[in-house]
């Protein structure tokens, strides 16, 4: 008999869930200390190889690369690093493993959408990387001297735009995981998608370097949104006009991205069959 | 909305629940495999087949069956984890298929072979992420979680991560986990699995004492008799996905089992062909079915006549009882 | 260990793959998946290339074909270790987690033999003809490769996947003491994939000596391409062959006294 016959609105609820699923995940992250810490230095080598290389690059031309000078190159590559440590969240891989030990039955129980723990989840369990990538920015920063001087309002859509990166980054990713009700390779489909966002979102290489018919499916695409937006808004001078429209279009997609994983769910539970699980 | 909450006297109305999944056929063998990549056969498999079934509010149903009979298929179908192929169910008023929160809400599932709880945390935190999970209000939650942990007995174990108990241990933190918000239907599948029989015990005293306190509906999937006997009057008998028997459990159990097995070991081999039906030998242990009625009679008879180590009685496995009642057909 | 001993670990390493691989043909999206997956890697991976190539013509003495050798070298040890190591590496911490370990050391055969081979993803194999044939491709494109210098990728390459390998085996053995591994695993391995497609020579000599040190992948992919590419000399050969003996054994006995530890400890 339960008392709360009359639950409370969608909004409420879903705050509520928000605050006690991410102080839940952020508790289950720092029992791994070592391996959170240990992993966060195998992926710094992400970035500075690419400083590396497009440092290389630029040297051997004459201090520039397609229009960015060294200084340029050294900005979009340490802003990158702290946009990856604030963006990140559960990897697609994690519906493998969900799909294969059952604790998707529990989601499915559960009166709120999947998608949900992922993001209130991700974040919290992100929380203490996301910290400390912000002194570590500051190290960068004075190790690498890079060109940045970004403006009031730069920075104020850059804060916006990190939190709208890493929503329709999470959406992107619950897409990608029910691929697992059709097919067991999970986390072959999650690799093809992190290959064609590494490339389209700027994340290998900035987006201004690419040749100009790649540019331009990049900047229609949504992979831009969950990462080179954000890095191009602090490392290059943008009109008002273009931040907003990116804004814009960051919360277009993350709409557009939120009604596709509505309109799959709903089928793919349908078919569920929960075989083994 | 308060009177779709209201009284409902029916809690669980199946009817002609049919589930069919399709099963890619793997044959064995190098040339099969490859033929297999290029053309895919599959065949459809009936795990579930026309079930038709009333359970009023309150009462505590068994499903009893052997091994992929279909008794957990129902059970996902009814909360709303599988959608059915053809028929229909509504319970507590609402169809699960359509998987509204307002319905997943007043429903509970616990399944014996997996773990809902957080693996590295102590039970106390999962009951909090819970607690926002089915928004129950915080002072509610808390003497109700308060009175679940003391007539569980698990106040010491709360707050160990779940990782460092052990398996009966666990069951009971979950069982406590999925009673948190006071759910007005509880699936139960197969909750004693591997569980040592004291825990057995405990548990389904545990889930009676809520189904008297509370009145709330309990249905519970099972292949140990045991299980069923301890807390269903009414029993529901699923074999090869059809409901074959739906009734008392006593007058199943007296139809049809009418036979016990003893197992004797001996200090010598010795023929016992005399004092019932002999069905398995293997060195001095001998399996003998005798008659229910004589089970007394016949222990005290060989424990006269022979040197007996050791002797246990047990029930028919369930799939003897179940495969009798395809033979008399359905009840 | 004697020499039947090998062998019948060897007849029981080839039953286990053949279950494996009979198994996964019956999944047939998969190696659609596959293929296009380490597809679209490589396309990435060109892409990248072209990208840096548009602008320079060598990138540290590297020219553009030699850089798809290292690409090609990289898509076979990737795949080595997405089809090998990686699952038999996560399997060993699972069973360690979940004390199931036990099963392992019961096995009449060889441990190491056993949690080697008794995980397969057949399909990430896909990667190793595809990592080949653009490996052949760059190499086709590069003047004067000695004989010598392609026998020495033959034999260098198999050794860097055995180094890879190692490297993860070592590491999973700390398993057997710390708890959690299995992120920690994912982490280097993803981390290592994003230096390893670029040779080693580019980098700064610290930060050549960080890479290798948080995961080998760079030499390992660097010195078969380097030999390849006729940067190697034979005495280079041969150090890097007798390294490839000394981590070999030194991987077998941290490996062992890790389990004769976690036997002990499990009362």
């Amino acid at each position: 008999m339960s008392t709360t016959a009359v639950p409370p609105g969608w909004v409420r609820r879903h705050i509520a869930f928000y605050r006690a699923a991410a102080a839940f995940d952020l508790k289950s992250s720092i029992q791994y200390r070592w391996p959170t810490i240990l992993g966060m230095l195998a992926l710094l080598s992400e970035p500075v190889v690419y400083l590396v290389v497009w440092t290389t690059v630029a040297d051997h031309n004459g201090g520039s690369v397609g229009g960015l000078t060294l200084g340029q190159v050294s900005a979009y590559y340490v802003v990158w690093t702290l946009v990856r440590n604030l963006t990140a969240g559960y990897s697609p891989d994690n519906w493998q493993r969900r799909f294969q030990d059952g604790t998707l039955v529990d989601l499915l129980l559960r009166p709120v959408h999947p998608v949900h723990a992922d993001i209130a989840g991700g974040f919290g369990f992100n929380l203490p990387r996301a910290v400390i990538s912000i002194p570590l920015t500051a190290l960068l920063i004075a190790l690498f001297r890079p060109d940045l001087s970004p403006r009031l309002l730069e920075v104020g859509v850059f804060a916006v735009s990190i939190v709208g990166a890493y929503v329709l980054r999470a959406v992107m990713f619950c897409i990608v995981g029910s691929v697992g009700f059709w097919t067991t390779r999970v986390d072959a489909a999650a690799r093809v998608y992190l290959a064609i966002e590494l490339l389209l979102s700027g994340r290998m290489i900035p987006i201004v370097l690419f040749p100009g018919w790649l540019a331009s499916a990049a900047t229609w695409l949504p992979f831009r949104y969950t990462f080179g937006f954000p890095i191009e808004v602090l490392t290059t001078s943008m009109s008002t006009e273009a931040l907003l429209a990116g804004l814009a279009g960051q919360i277009g997609w993350t709409v557009v991205a939120a009604g596709a994983l509505a309109a799959i769910w709903r089928v793919a539970v349908r078919r569920f069959d929960s075989v083994g699980i | 909305m308060s009177g779709s909450v209201a009284a409902v006297s029916v809690a669980v109305r199946a009817s002609e629940l049919t589930r069919e999944f399709q099963v890619p056929e793997r044959e064995p063998g190098v040339a099969n495999a490859l033929r297999s990549l290029v053309r895919r056969r599959t065949r459809t498999v009936r795990a579930v087949e026309g079930v038709t079934f009333d359970i009023a509010a309150g009462e505590v149903v068994g499903f009893l069956g052997p091994n992929g009979a279909g008794k957990t298929t129902t059970i996902k179908m009814l909360a709303g984890l599988l959608h059915p192929t053809s028929g229909s169910a509504t319970v507590l008023g609402q169809v699960p298929s359509r998987r509204e929160h307002t319905y997943l809400r007043r429903i509970a599932l616990v399944m014996g072979n997996r773990r809902m709880l957080a693996w590295d945390l102590p039970a106390l935190d999962s009951y909090e992420l819970r607690r926002a999970v089915y928004s129950i209000p915080s002072g509610h939650f808390t003497t109700t979680r308060d009175e679940l942990i003391e007539r569980f007995e698990i106040g010491t174990l709360v707050t160990k991560p779940v990782r460092n108990l052990s398996l009966g241990e666990r069951m009971k933190v979950e069982l406590v986990g999925a009673l948190l918000h006071e759910p007005e239907l509880l699936f139960l599948d197969e909750p004693t699995l591997g569980l040592d029989v004291s825990t057995q015990l405990r548990l389904r005293h545990f889930v009676a004492d809520y189904n008297r306190r509370t009145g709330a509906t309990v249905l519970l999937t099972s292949h140990y008799m045991a299980d069923v006997q301890a807390l269903a009057e009414r029993v529901l008998v699923i074999a090869g996905g059809a409901l074959v028997y739906d009734g008392r459990l006593d007058q199943l159990t007296e139809g049809v089992d009418s036979t016990r097995i003893l197992n004797v070991t001996l200090a010598e081999a010795a023929d016992l062909a005399g004092y019932g039906e002999v069905v398995g030998v293997e060195g001095t242990k001998v399996a003998l079915r005798v008659d229910r009625r004589a089970t007394a009679a016949t222990t005290a008879r060989l424990m006269d006549a022979f040197d007996v180590l050791d002797l246990t009685v047990v029930d028919p496995p369930i799939e003897e009882v179940v495969a009798a009642l395809f033979d008399r057909g359905t009840g | 260990m004697g020499r039947p001993a090998i062998a019948h670990g060897l007849r029981v390493w080839g039953a286990l793959w053949r279950v494996r691989a009979l198994h996964e043909l019956h999944y047939r999206a998969n190696l659609l998946l596959n293929v296009v997956q380490v597809l679209i890697d490589l396309a990435i991976g060109v892409v990248a290339i072209r990208l840096v190539f548009a602008n320079v013509d060598a990138l540290n003495g590297w020219s553009q074909p030699e850089l798809l050798v290292v690409l090609g070298t990289f898509t076979v040890l990737d795949a080595f270790l997405r089809a090998v190591v990686l699952p038999n590496m996560w399997m060993i911490v699972q069973d360690v987690q979940e004390g199931t370990f036990d099963a392992v050391l019961v096995m009449p055969a060889d441990e190491q033999l056993v949690v080697t081979a008794r995980e397969l993803s057949v399909w990430d194999l896909s990667g190793i003809p595809i990592g080949v044939a653009v490996t052949a491709y760059g190499a086709a494109r590069i003047d004067g490769i000695a004989l010598a210098d392609a026998a020495a990728y033959v034999v260098l390459l198999p050794a860097a996947a055995v180094v890879l390998y190692s490297f993860f085996l070592v590491v999973t053995s700390l398993a057997f003491r710390l708890v959690d591994l299995r992120d920690l695993l994912f982490r280097l391995f993803q981390g290592s994939s994003y230096s390893g497609r670029w040779p080693l020579g580019i980098f700064p000599g610290w930060l050549r000596v960080a890479l290798t040190a948080i995961v080998p992948i760079g030499l390992a992919v660097t010195v078969p391409s380097s030999a390849l590419t006729g940067r190697l000399s034979w005495i280079g050969v041969g150090a890097a062959l007798l390294t490839v003996a000394v981590v070999l054994a030194a991987t077998r006995w941290i490996f062992r006294r890790s389990i004769r530890s976690y036997s002990g400890a499990s009362a």
